[in-house]
């Protein structure tokens, strides 16, 4: 037995090494030598073996270290004074994967998928692709690549949300290329791709797809026997052990996606777009590796102040923090890898390491990132990433250590094979030079090199007048010309040494043979060793990041709420008590503790007595923060999921997005808090995110804690997409009429649906065994909370008609609508939404946009606040936001509404409809001490919010605000300047376009 | 002589009632007034700075022939066939709404109801003359709050055409305007164009052609003057002929833009003509004020109740700029073109209240959306101030009018009609609160 394994084992040796199963046309050409590189620097991970030999034979290093014997059959290669590094490994391409077509063209929406086959139903969803039969060899980008220094790259599908599996694949020509590994890893993004499917057409979405999916697969492979073959759900239950990649596409979709890591125990190697700094604390916390692109921003061309006044600060401090990226995590201890995604040549990524080199990162962290690092990951440490006996002979050959400007990849070798990237003595020719010919005075000869060719200048000794020569150089030879004292000089000759120091030949000069010599000159920098501590004086002080990372940002995030003390305001209280003059209002760890008059500290608070800030509030007015009831701020990747008449399995908890001018911009006008609605583009949209504006913070961060679930309905002209085209008459339903029936498709559905799922629960743990249960379907998992009065509907809606239709819906379903949004002819069915138990969350006085307001008017809200409905203003408009309270006092000019009812239209009704008061919208002790200081009555005109708290902290401060603009402008004049010294050095800009991010409005919709 | 108490809800309850009579929807238009009104006792806020407390305004005509206050000796009320005493009250000059689509439009979603913006990049000779509608159920929501007078304007292409101020008061078009043909309105191109939905990066790029346009521009306004200078033309050219008023300068040219180039650009462009310009739009024009001061360009200033333009901006920018730009001594008007345009003309006294806020005097503000519009306009003569020999358009409110909590009209005049005051909505109003038994009044 033993006898026949080890007979096995070398007849299988055998093979690998002969690989003689290929035929060859003519006599085999069999190549057993081995090559040994000598006397050269060998990179170990942490550290170079000096005056070390590498030896390889045909695809393998066979030895690596100080003291290898060089076999007779060896070819040798001194590399005395070179380095040899592992080469490079890619984790994120593309590279020879040609996508299919999809480039039809379709006049109308396509809602279901073309793809035909055993298919999940969404086409970017594409687990099921191999990347291997799809490869075809593309000499262009392998080149491109071995000019990086990558010798194997994991190569996938780029397009679509789910990407299916990579191949590891090296870079050497089309005849001896090698596949690593055939399933190297599994891709995701957040890209929809050249899917032409109408779902997913937002972030939200396709988040809701990927966990869709995946719960799809979970419950695919408990029920495998009793359901039909999908080879997507089957392709991703055998890449359950494969290392995922997560391409989120930023900083903030990286924790996006870890959340979803986290849902379904994964791990994601995270690639975002390099600006993880913005988020550091936040980033480590998901212990998740990051793949960071070095692709940096290129400097503005910002010598016109005019053109630069569109460009943002966001933009510039991107462009300055991006280099320093992989320092902020190495400092951090996140683990990092890089890929050259995002970077079209090779100049460009060695240019941007050396950056990195620069800034301070660790050499031998940054050789392990693009080697010994992603080979781990990837699971083929045993194969690549390092030079270890046994391994893939991939490496590089390099004339100094990495990273440094001046240092070159001369060659490129690829299983053993070598790719020549910069001829090593050519390189060597650069330098001056002592010329001298027979009979001539000294000269000094400069040689410089420019891109493919060699530039040269000559000067007599001791002079600094140069004068221009040509010179050219094949193999060996060496050809120079240039005119001196008006005399032609043609010189040919020969490189004489190996390290090309000195030249001899013979010149033609006024028709005689003379003889010439050239001697190199000594850099003596060069030679200089401690040249590594002198480039860390070099590093600059780190440049800083502001929360969120443009202007208006925080230098560090505001953390603990101090004790205030306001004194003499004229309080709204919005409660029995009405309107205080002259109180005092104290608060303190985030909660308002006391409103009176007179407080008396030492008596009510003695422990705060000292602590306390106390602020005179005379003339001015104190009330509870603006609750906006429908908001689509600080929301990132669209606003609307389209793709769908029923999409509530999208969140938009999951896409806040923190870095919104808007959110800053509407703490100026009071607001302290928001529901952030899906759009109207569906009859049944996505879920809500209630936040309040903790500008500063992460989306995550601002959400309200413990808040209710929310979503969104709409009902009319959007959700029948009756202004959107002639194109878009497909999706159903198209009428009112229909518009009912997708309510109660849902609904029953829905309620199947939990009615399945209960008596599963209900089942003995016996009986579960045979069983997994009903599959869990995010979108009747949500409306099935809404039967259980677990989630709440805010309805966007207009007509009477069909603010009925829907309560009946509900009635009928035994659900209650929470809120009716626009409600613009609510005024029409104010005792049936009375009734119905309904608020009204209105405009006051927006009309005629569209066929179905042509009733509206403003006097709606003091109708349905009169007819006993709890009735608030909204904005579903950023520039309103910030005016709320002005909006607010168009109930009192429309209908009469006393001062104090209008102002609880836009602070403690929207609570009431958000299921927040009893937290937030009035001034009263035990609620949260989210604060508005006015300058004078707050549904004035006239009045400016002049202090904003929320949870006691100050967000917003008029004065700051002054303070903010002056550091605004003066970081921009520091990096304007910064960048013009690029500019001044010729380095390549960009032009300057205008950086407005887009305001989402109800009816938004993205492509 | 009859002597009518401060209590002016008496008119407006006569008229609403005659109104249901008849249930039209749109206000009936006034008839004339032959007879003469003293308005006296209350605040009048002339439009021109000025304030007069205990105030005597007259008019008869049509026309203000008295503005006193009352306590002067030159005050003769026997001269007056009707007293209305409103102190406590305020009278202001009709509120002008520049550059509105007012009554080219009903239902912005609505095609068919769309009137504003014709096929073509140089239509100087398409007019809103002859488009506006006075039965627009807009318009009825607009006068009810002090917007008594606009500049309809037609949008779209570079040229987008001819504009002609109106009352919003009238049987017809013909009743109605103020002033045919004011100007014509050009968009200067844009620097940058928008991102496309069909753009991946969804960023702004610079237009590569900008030259271009403006080089378009160069050849119409060349040729157009060229046209005038002859007396006899084998082929007529509409476009041309409609641009001799211009080049007479008896109508202006409204340049719309935002960006400091193109700002520059158009000045620079107009510097070889010689004619009115108007700047509308002008976010950046205080970076030229210097230049705009010298040539004598007034500014209409975009929505004052606007985002900024970018990120890093001042969050309060559109809120100062009137000051800024009122402080560098250019002509100031406020406007409110965008989204929302035609109904949100109501609120452009609020635009005021708010310029007010951030820094403008309070008559000042007023100013900017009354006399200073007029001047623009080129109708100060006939309004936007309450001056002797000017019509009487003007109205009283309950409070300050700049303010949404106080702005309550009572009554109104337009060239010295009293004006129904109500409106569609309000009659929606009415009706619904008796559906629920509740008392309209």
């Amino acid at each position: 037995m033993y006898k026949f394994l080890f007979a096995l084992f070398f007849l299988l040796s055998s093979l690998v090494i002969a690989q003689d199963w290929k035929p060859q046309n003519g006599s085999f050409q069999s190549d057993d030598h081995y090559t040994a590189f000598i006397n050269a620097n060998i990179y170990k991970e942490n550290g170079f073996i000096k005056k070390g030999t590498l030896l390889i034979r045909q695809d393998n290093i066979i030895a690596v270290g100080k003291d290898v014997s060089i076999p007779e059959n060896s070819i040798v290669i001194d590399l005395d004074g070179k380095f040899i590094y592992p080469s490079f490994i890619e984790i994120y391409s593309d590279y020879g994967i040609v996508k299919e077509g999809n480039d039809k063209k379709s006049n109308s929406p396509q809602l279901e998928s073309n793809k035909k086959g055993p298919y999940y139903w969404n086409e970017s969803v594409k687990a099921e692709v191999k990347a291997l039969p799809l490869f075809k060899y593309d000499d262009k980008t392998a080149k491109k690549y071995r000019e990086m220094g990558f010798g194997v790259v994991s190569s996938h599908l780029d397009d679509g949300v789910i990407r299916g599996t990579s191949a590891l694949i090296d870079l050497n020509e089309e005849d001896k290329l090698e596949v690593i590994k055939e399933n190297a890893a599994f891709y995701y993004s957040f890209q929809k791709g050249s899917s032409k499917q109408t779902y997913p057409s937002s972030l939200m979405g396709m988040i809701a797809l990927t966990r869709q999916f995946n719960y799809d697969a979970l419950w695919y492979e408990k029920n495998k026997e009793y359901v039909d073959f999908n080879a997507s759900l089957e392709a991703m239950i055998e890449s359950q052990a494969l290392p995922k990649v997560f391409n989120a596409g930023n900083t903030a979709s990286e924790l996006r996606a870890k959340k979803i890591a986290e849902e379904f125990k994964q791990e994601f190697l995270l690639l975002g777009n390099g600006t993880e700094y913005e988020r550091l604390k936040e980033i480590k916390a998901t212990n998740s590796t990051i793949i960071s692109p070095i692709n940096f921003p290129l400097p503005y061309d910002v010598k016109d102040p005019y053109e630069s006044m569109q460009l943002s600060l966001s933009k510039m401090k991107e462009w300055e923090l991006a280099p320093y990226n992989l320092l902020f995590l190495q400092k951090e201890g996140i683990p990092f890898i890089v890929t050259s995604e995002g970077i079209k040549n090779s100049t460009a990524f060695l240019e941007n390491l050396s950056k990195v080199s620069e800034v301070g990162v660790n050499h031998n962290q940054l050789v392990a990132s693009l080697t010994s690092e992603v080979a781990r990951k990837l699971g083929v440490f045993d194969k690549v990433g390092s030079l270890d006996k046994g391994k893939r002979a991939n490496f590089l050959v390099t004339n100094d250590t990495l990273f440094k400007t001046k240092t070159k990849i001369l060659s490129n070798w690829v299983s053993g094979d070598k790719f020549l990237l910069s001829d090593e003595i050519e390189n060597s020719v650069v330098g001056t030079y002592h010329l001298k010919i027979e009979k001539e005075e000294e000269l000094r000869l400069l040689v410089e090199s420019k891109e493919d060719n060699y530039s040269a200048k000559i000067a007599l000794k001791g002079e600094k007048d140069f004068s221009p020569a040509q010179i050219e150089k094949e193999l060996q030879r060496i050809k120079l010309s240039f005119t001196h004292n008006s005399v032609d000089y043609r010189l040919s000759g020969t490189i004489s040494d190996s390290s090309s120091r000195i030249w001899s030949g013979k010149a033609l000069l006024n028709g005689q043979w003379l003889s010439w010599a050239a001697l190199k000159q000594v850099n003596r920098e060069s030679l200089d060793s401690s040249n590594e501590s002198k480039i860390v004086e070099k590093i600059k002080p780190m440049p800083q990041t502001w929360y969120p990372n443009m202007a208006y940002g925080w230098d560090s995030l505001p953390n603990e709420a101090s004790p205030i003390l306001f004194r003499n305001a004229t309080v709204w209280t919005n409660e029995e008590e009405g309107i205080l003059k002259n109180h005092d209002v104290f608060i303190e760890g985030g909660k308002i503790r006391m409103v009176g008059y007179k407080i008396n500290m030492a008596i009510m608070f003695p422990e705060f007595e000292k602590k306390a800030i106390e602020i005179d509030l005379k003339g001015k007015h104190l009330t509870s923060g603006i609750i906006d009831e429908h908001s689509h701020i600080a929301i990132e990747g669209g606003v609307n999921e389209s793709g769908q008449s029923i999409t509530s399995e999208v969140r938009i908890g999951d896409v806040v997005r923190a870095d919104d001018i808007n959110i800053y911009r509407q703490l100026s006008g009071g607001v302290t808090a928001a529901q952030l609605l899906h759009g109207s583009a569906n009859p049944i949209g996505g879920q809500s995110a209630l936040i309040k504006l903790r500008w500063g913070k992460i989306g995550e961060e601002m959400k309200i804690q413990g808040a209710d679930g929310f979503i969104k309905f709409a009902l009319g002209e959007n959700v029948k997409q009756s202004n959107w085209g002639d194109r878009n008459t497909v999706r159903f339903p198209q009428t009112r009429m229909g518009v009912e029936q997708v309510f109660y498709d849902g609904f029953t559905r829905a309620k199947e649906y939990a009615d399945a799922q209960k008596i599963h629960q209900s089942k003995k743990k016996r009986d579960l065994r045979d069983s997994s249960g009903p599959r869990v379907d995010l979108e009747l998992e949500a409306l099935a909370e809404i039967l259980d009065s677990q989630r709440f509907i805010t309805c966007h809606s207009y007509i009477q008609s069909e603010i009925n239709m829907l309560m009946h819906v509900a009635d009928s379903m035994n659900f209650q609508i929470n809120t009716f949004t626009h409600i613009l002819e609510g005024y029409k069915v104010a005792d049936k939404l009375k009734a119905h138990g309904a608020s009204a969350s209105t405009f006051s006085d927006w009309w005629a946009y569209k066929f179905e307001v042509n009733d509206a008017i403003p006097y709606n809200g003091v109708i349905l606040h009169e007819q006993g409905v709890n009735t608030g203003f909204n904005s579903d408009d950023a520039e309103m936001g910030r005016r709320l309270n002005q909006e607010a006092a168009k109930a009192i000019k429309y209908g009469g509404l006393s001062e104090e009812d209008a102002w609880k239209f836009v602070t403690l009704n929207p609570a009431k409809m958000l299921h927040l008061d009893d937290r937030m919208g009035s001034v009263k002790e035990g609620k949260d001490a989210d604060i508005v200081i006015w300058s004078d009555n707050p549904l004035s005109v006239y009045s400016k919010a002049e202090q904003t708290y929320i949870d006691g902290i100050k967000y917003f401060d008029i004065k700051r605000n002054d303070e903010l603009k002056e550091k605004n402008t003066t970081e921009r004049e520091r990096l304007i300047s910064a960048m013009l010294n690029s500019n001044k050095k010729k380095e390549k800009t960009q032009k300057i376009v205008p950086n407005n991010k887009k305001l989402y409005e109800c009816d938004t919709l993205e492509p | 002589m009859s002597v009518i108490p401060w209590s002016l809800r008496l008119i407006v309850f006569v008229l609403s009632v005659t109104l249901m009579e008849v249930n039209a929807q749109i206000p009936l238009p006034a008839k004339k007034y032959s007879k003469s009104v003293l308005l006296i006792g209350g605040t009048s806020h002339l439009g021109n700075g000025e304030i007069l407390k205990n105030s005597a305004i007259g008019i008869r005509n049509g026309k203000i022939d008295l503005v006193l206050t009352s306590i002067d000796i030159r005050l003769d009320t026997s001269k007056y066939d009707t007293i209305i005493h409103f102190e406590g009250k305020h009278l202001y000059p009709s509120f002008i709404a520049p550059n509105s689509r007012l009554g080219l439009v009903e239902i912005d979603a609505v095609r068919a109801s769309r009137d504003f913006d014709d096929v073509g990049n140089f239509n100087p000779h398409v007019r809103s003359l002859t488009a506006f509608n006075t039965e627009s159920r807009i318009t009825s929501t607009i006068r009810s709050n002090g917007v008594l007078l606009a500049q309809v304007s037609p949008k779209g292409g570079i040229i987008s055409g001819a504009s002609s101020v109106f009352e919003l008061e009238g049987w017809n078009w013909e009743d109605a305007v103020l002033k045919i043909d004011d100007g014509i309105h050009l968009n200067w191109p844009s620097r940058y164009l928008k991102s496309n939905l069909n753009d991946k990066k969804k960023a702004d790029k610079s237009d590569t052609e900008y030259l271009e346009k403006v080089e378009l521009i160069r050849d119409f306004f060349f040729k157009s003057r060229a046209y005038q200078k002859a007396s006899f033309h084998l082929e007529s050219n509409l476009r041309y002929e409609a641009m001799k008023q211009i080049f007479r300068k008896e109508a202006k040219v409204y340049v719309h833009a935002n960006r400091i180039q193109e700002i520059l650009d158009a000045i620079y462009f107009f510097d070889q003509f010689d004619l009115n310009i108007v700047l509308v739009g002008a976010n950046d024009a205080w970076l030229a004020a210097d230049l705009l001061k010298d040539r004598d360009i007034p500014i209409i200033l975009r929505r004052v109740h606007s985002l900024p333009m970018h990120e890093d901006d001042d969050i309060d920018l559109p809120f100062k700029l009137p000051k800024i730009l009122s402080e560098k001594g250019l002509l100031v008007a406020l406007e409110n073109s965008g989204s929302m345009e035609a109904m949100g003309t109501r609120n452009l006294p609020f635009y005021a209240g708010t310029a007010c806020q951030y820094g403008v005097k309070k008559e000042d503000a007023l100013s900017m959306i009354t006399l200073n519009t007029a001047k623009i306009l080129g109708v100060e003569s006939q309004v936007g101030s309450i001056e002797v020999g000017k019509d009487a358009t003007l109205f009283i409110s309950e409070g300050d009018a700049l303010d949404m909590k106080t702005n309550k009209i009572l009554v109104a005049f337009v060239a010295g009609k009293s004006i129904d005051l109500d409106n569609p909505q309000k009659a929606l109003y009415r009706k619904y609160r008796a559906k629920y038994k509740e008392d309209v009044h």
